[in-house]
């Protein structure tokens, strides 16, 4: 699903972000992305989102070779990620509906489907009664679930989450892994890039750690 | 205008991206893992039956963008009517103009185009002096028609058109001479010069004339002024032009985390620039709506003072309005106007920040 082969990424002012790294995420299944600040976490994140492109090696998602995607095919690659981000990037001049619907709207979805699945969506992450409420008038551990349904509205093949866990307390940390493991339980695969080693020690998923760029190897437990 | 995101099913594109497109509705069962060709078959087969929700979902896309941003537009209404302000006055200054010297015109072309010359009689012409002299005329070249005036009846015209016959009392003879106004059919002055030139030398004649020049002078006085309307009109249209692109250049600045989290969960460009674009025609619109407005009502306030100039030639005059079509090509041409401004400012500035992919 996800393949990175010996990617590196070097940044234009001579930062290397990542170096020669290899792995790859098979469907449904998880794996948390760690390692210090500073590590590579983030720009991993990004070569999969395309938000930035590999400087060698080749980068496979779901078989094909993103770096040939021409940039008008880059919205249409974007559809099949969900991301769930650390300050959430919730738009708050609208309601928690109209967020969650955002992925839907610009796919170009039918209103009354894109109601259907923005409540079913909602309803999961359990913020179907706020719908109509500003995010800003949730606390930081709902906006992160908004968050999360805005993610995955769209049922994408694959889950970036970047720090999910960073602002909350561990029960509600416990519920959003539950939610990730759900997704997982149905094909989605799923990368937490987290420095949250207590959370990382709890679950027994598969581990990749960057260290200064590098991959140190990876312990499936 | 860009199609929303279900565009490029038309066209070929690779089975991943083509997959995002086709990803329409019932079309996947919740986290199905289909490999990627395999959902792009399936999406070839269903297309023909999404299409017509495709169009209805476009149709809905674009209704949507119009009252968002209608919305947003009432929702800062001192900033959208001073825009609205600034572009109703570039377009009302050429179009107020235009229809001013197109007033101008009909009044000057109401005048014979061509070249007349009046002829005025020697005292000792008579009457029948007069028929022969105008039997002569019919056969000189480039006549049209001609009117002869007779002593009493120009006195009669004279006090009919200035009502100073009190004046002409003082006099104990009809002091105005008997004329006869040569109709010529040609404009050109040259004609013109030369039948003046020779009927001078006539003897019943005392005084020849060219009269309808300043008609002319007129006539090419507004045609001038038209063009330096048109050249006003064109730089006013590129105020327009500048006042839009700055405002939509702070509107994308405003708006600018809004269009990275649009670029994140996939919106193409087409729909990240949709609502600018249209912001921009709205500015347009509007003003030429408010420019058209503010024309008619300077024309209407005029009408009164026009009215009372015209009763004192004894006439009357209607100020001409915009017709139809003026006011359409209005409309059309600002909102253009806008739309293009947006266009310029969208091109150049959302590339400041999509696609960060590209480097």
């Amino acid at each position: 699903m996800i393949q990175f082969d010996q990617v590196t990424k070097k940044y234009p002012n001579g930062h290397q972000a990542l170096s020669q790294v290899s792995f790859s995420i098979e469907p449904g299944q998880i794996a948390f992305l760690t390692g210090h600040s500073g590590a590579g976490k983030s720009t991993l994140l990004k070569l999969i989102m395309l938000l930035e492109k590999p400087s060698q090696g080749s980068l496979l998602v779901n078989k094909q070779n993103i770096a040939h995607l021409k940039s008008r095919q880059v919205p249409f690659y974007r559809r099949q990620i969900g991301m769930v981000h650390q300050n959430h990037q919730l738009l708050f001049d609208r309601s928690v509906f109209d967020n969650v619907a955002l992925p839907l709207v610009v796919s170009g979805y039918q209103s009354n489907e894109i109601g259907r699945r923005v409540r079913a969506a909602l309803d999961k992450v359990g913020l179907l009664s706020k719908e109509r409420l500003n995010p800003i008038n949730l606390s930081g551990g709902e906006q992160q679930r908004v968050g999360i349904a805005r993610a995955v509205v769209n049922k994408p093949s694959i889950l970036l989450a970047d720090e999910p866990t960073g602002n909350l307390d561990p029960d509600l940390s416990a519920d959003t892994m539950d939610l990730f493991m759900q997704f997982s339980r149905v094909g989605v695969a799923v990368l937490i890039a987290s420095h949250d080693t207590a959370l990382i020690e709890r679950y027994k998923h598969r581990r990749l750690v960057l260290d200064k760029g590098r991959l140190l190897g990876e312990e499936a437990r | 205008m860009d199609r929303p995101g279900n565009r490029d099913t038309n066209t070929k594109v690779n089975s991943s991206a083509r997959r995002g497109a086709s990803d329409r509705p019932n079309e996947r069962a919740a986290g199905s893992v289909d490999s990627a060709s395999a959902v792009s078959r399936r999406g070839a087969s269903n297309r023909q039956v999404a299409w017509r929700d495709q169009i209805s979902v476009y149709f809905d896309q674009h209704r949507i963008v119009i009252s968002d941003t209608l919305d947003r537009l009432w929702s800062t209404p001192v900033s959208t009517l001073m825009t609205m302000a600034v572009v109703a006055v570039a377009i009302a200054l050429p179009s107020g103009l235009y229809v001013l010297l197109a007033n101008v015109q009909q009044v000057a072309k109401s005048w014979d185009g061509n070249a007349q010359v009046s002829l005025f009689l020697k005292d000792s012409v008579d009457q029948t002096a007069a028929q022969k002299l105008l039997k002569r005329i019919a056969l000189e070249p480039h006549i049209s028609r001609t009117e002869y005036i007779s002593k009493a009846d120009a006195l009669l015209e004279f006090e009919e058109v200035s009502g100073y016959s009190a004046l002409l009392s003082e006099f104990e003879d009809n002091p105005l001479p008997s004329v006869i106004v040569v109709y010529l059919d040609s404009p050109a002055l040259a004609v013109a010069e030369q039948f003046k030139a020779q009927a001078s030398e006539w003897q019943a004649v005392q005084l020849a004339q060219l009269d309808a020049q300043w008609v002319r002078k007129l006539q090419s006085l507004v045609s001038l002024a038209k063009n330096i309307v048109a050249a006003l009109a064109v730089g006013l249209a590129l105020a327009v032009f500048l006042v839009v692109i700055n405002t939509i250049r702070l509107a994308i600045e405003n708006k600018k985390s809004e269009v990275e989290i649009y670029q994140l969960v996939g919106a193409t460009n087409g729909f990240i620039r949709r609502p600018f674009l249209y912001i921009g025609a709205w500015f347009g619109l509007s003003g030429g709506i408010v420019a058209i407005f503010s024309v008619e009502l300077l024309l209407v306030s005029l009408q009164a003072s026009v009215t009372d100039l015209a009763t004192q030639y004894q006439s009357q005059y209607l100020i001409q309005g915009m017709d139809f079509q003026t006011v359409l090509f209005i409309l059309f041409a600002s909102a253009l106007l806008g739309l293009s401004g947006a266009w310029i400012a969208v091109a150049r500035h959302l590339s400041n920040f999509e696609f960060l992919a590209i480097k």
